[in-house]
């Protein structure tokens, strides 16, 4: 029994093969690259040393013009730094919707009347302030009252000649400020900020200047929304890698492709029985199908593999970019929607929707078309949302005028099937 | 041997991006997986193709992954061989049909008693024979591998050694 298993050992050196290589190619991994060379990497150091020196410089200097607040609060709820050009030098999101407003705008170096337009636009393209009787806040905080006065002048009027009658005021704040002798500006901040944090006390609230008690307000705002920020880029992250994998998978079957088929181009004139040949095609080309009895020229056979495939990888990269663009905007859509009504879930359902099936023909557009559905569909009733329902049923009539369209053995396939099931799961879980 | 948490973390660490982690997990799995896909297909040319097969669908379906790697790639070696095994068997009536088949010679000269295990032995008695023996697993990691109980796989081990001893010795009075 011992020579027995010393054998097994010994064999078994040879028998399992190290395809390390191939799978490496097909994947589209490459090993690490070698380190920098040292002259390269001190030029990388230094360009990075300027760099860093240069953004410290204009970090410096916009702190030190920079003096005053505003705050926006819509339902998203954001504020902007304001230097003494009345420049935008910073913007910071005080909650989670907030942090969609600012996503796509960029107010930095813009003059403040500018940043409120431009805010005020964005905010109505994302459905707020959609109704007459809608109404925001704004208030500006300085440590100049005079200056303060006028600053809230000046944007309340910006705000006001946008949409008249907007601006909620502070009115039932301006007795307390008089009373306690502050501004109103930090009145409005300090009630803010006592909203936010419940264990500060307005005797200590008064004590603390401007930039004090902003930094509660932002800090306490940050813990959620860096949480969720975080997660958010996280999914986003995710959702990428998930792309570039597909892309790379996509690169090494079309490699794997392109070597077999020159294999076969070499090999073709020295062939002597055309069996040979196909029992390469059905190794090689799984996907493809053909029938050998058929075939008149070899030549031709391959021509239609590489027409085939070509066709197969337009189609698939196709697919792989409509998975990226469908997910994120599925996912985007259901954070902003559930931010919005006070919702905390901003998890990311990667799901199994993008899948190729190995169908044996070409795809027909009717059926290229089923196959994009199925995944927007699927993509969405897994990241189910308010709102997300109209779509799925939107996109399922379009399914049914499909689907009608393609042939028997596609509508039977196990994928189409599957999601069909999928689909009335969701509908029952609806009804519930 | 293979140490689990390092293979866990790399599979953690591809999920998140880290493709460099690769390496370490095909280092760590692919004698595993081979011995498992082979034991269906019992043809080294097959297996070689499945392997491929299988890595790229990890690579694929990595963010699927939550647990147990070994057993995660097993199940993707495990359902991608029979898939393989099937379509092949399809083929093969086809390809009958219309033009008379060269019969294959599965046979591996170069490791003679590998070639008999897989002829004779059961689908886990083959894979628990390579990874007790060869690979030095333990058997309870055998066990929770193949979803047996630790005391059925030093049974079916014992019985397959067995059974394998007694084929070689009948072949060796042949010859």
């Amino acid at each position: 029994m011992r020579n027995l298993k010393k054998q097994l050992v010994k064999e078994s050196k040879t028998f399992v093969p190290d395809l390390k290589d191939q799978i490496y190619q097909s994947i589209g991994y490459r090993k690490m690259r070698p380190k920098l060379s040292i002259k390269r990497s001190l030029v990388y150091s230094l360009m990075l040393s300027i760099g860093l020196i240069l953004s410290l410089l204009t970090f410096l200097n916009l702190q030190s013009v920079s003096n005053s607040y505003v705050i926006i609060e819509i339902n998203p709820m954001v504020e902007l730094e304001i230097n003494n050009k009345d420049k935008v030098t910073d913007v910071s999101s005080l909650n989670v919707d907030g942090f969609f407003l600012l996503e796509n705008i960029d107010l930095i170096d813009k003059k403040i009347e500018e940043a409120l337009l431009i805010l005020l636009n964005e905010a109505e393209k994302q459905g707020y302030l959609q109704t007459e009787d809608s109404k925001l806040t704004v208030s500006a905080i300085n440590k100049n009252d005079l200056l303060e006065t006028k600053i809230a002048s000046r944007i309340k009027e910006t705000v006001e000649k946008h949409r008249p009658g907007i601006v909620r005021s502070h009115d039932e704040w301006k007795e307390k400020a008089a009373e306690l002798g502050i501004s109103l500006g930090k009145m409005v901040l300090i009630n803010q900020v006592m909203g936010a944090d419940s264990n500060l006390t307005i005797e200590e609230a008064l004590t603390m200047d401007h930039k004090a008690l902003m930094a509660i307000l932002k800090e306490n705002a940050q813990t959620k929304v860096e949480k969720f920020k975080e997660q958010y880029r996280k999914n986003l992250k995710q959702l990428k890698n998930e792309y570039e994998r597909n892309q790379k998978v996509l690169e090494g079957k079309r490699a794997i492709v392109e070597n077999h088929l020159e294999t076969l181009k070499t090999i073709l004139s020295s062939l002597k029985k055309p069996e040979q040949f196909f029992r390469l095609v059905d190794r090689f080309f799984p996907e493809f199908y053909y029938n050998p009895t058929e075939v008149s020229n070899l030549w031709d056979l391959l021509e239609s593999i590489e027409s085939y495939y070509e066709e197969y990888f337009v189609f698939y990269d196709e697919m792989v970019n409509d998975n990226l663009e469908i997910k994120i905007a599925s996912y985007r859509a259901k954070v902003h929607e559930n931010a919005k009504n006070g919702i905390d879930d901003f998890n990311l359902v990667l799901d199994d929707a993008f899948w190729l099936i190995d169908l044996p023909n070409k795809y027909t557009k009717a059926e290229k078309d089923v196959l994009k559905l199925i995944n927007r569909i699927h993509v969405l009733i897994n990241n189910n949302y308010r709102g997300a329902s109209e779509k799925i049923s939107f996109l399922y009539k379009e399914y049914l005028e499909k689907i009608a369209l393609v042939s028997e053995d596609f509508r039977q396939n196990e994928f189409v099937l599957n999601f069909e099931q999928v689909y009335r799961d969701f509908l029952e879980e609806s009804d519930l | 041997m293979f140490n689990k948490k390092r293979l866990e973390n790399s599979m953690i660490a591809l999920k998140n991006g880290d493709d460099s982690q690769f390496d370490i997990i095909y280092e760590e799995t692919h004698r595993l997986v081979f011995y498992v896909i082979y034991s269906v297909l019992k043809n080294k040319t097959d297996a070689e193709d499945v392997l491929q097969q299988v890595y790229m669908k990890v690579y694929e379906k990595i963010h699927q992954f939550t647990d147990s790697p070994k057993a995660w790639i097993c199940s993707i070696a495990k359902n991608l061989a029979l898939n393989f095994y099937q379509k092949k068997a399809k083929e093969k009536v086809s390809f009958v049909e219309n033009i008379k088949d060269i019969p294959e010679n599965n046979a591996n000269l170069d490791t003679p008693l590998i070639d008999l295990a897989s002829r004779i032995l059961e689908e886990d008695e083959f894979n628990i024979v390579m990874l007790c023996v060869v690979e030095k697993y333990k058997r309870r990691e055998v066990a929770k591998l193949f979803n047996l109980s630790t005391s059925g796989v030093t049974w079916k081990l014992h019985h397959a050694l067995e059974k394998l001893r007694r084929e070689l010795h009948k072949e060796n009075e042949k010859s």
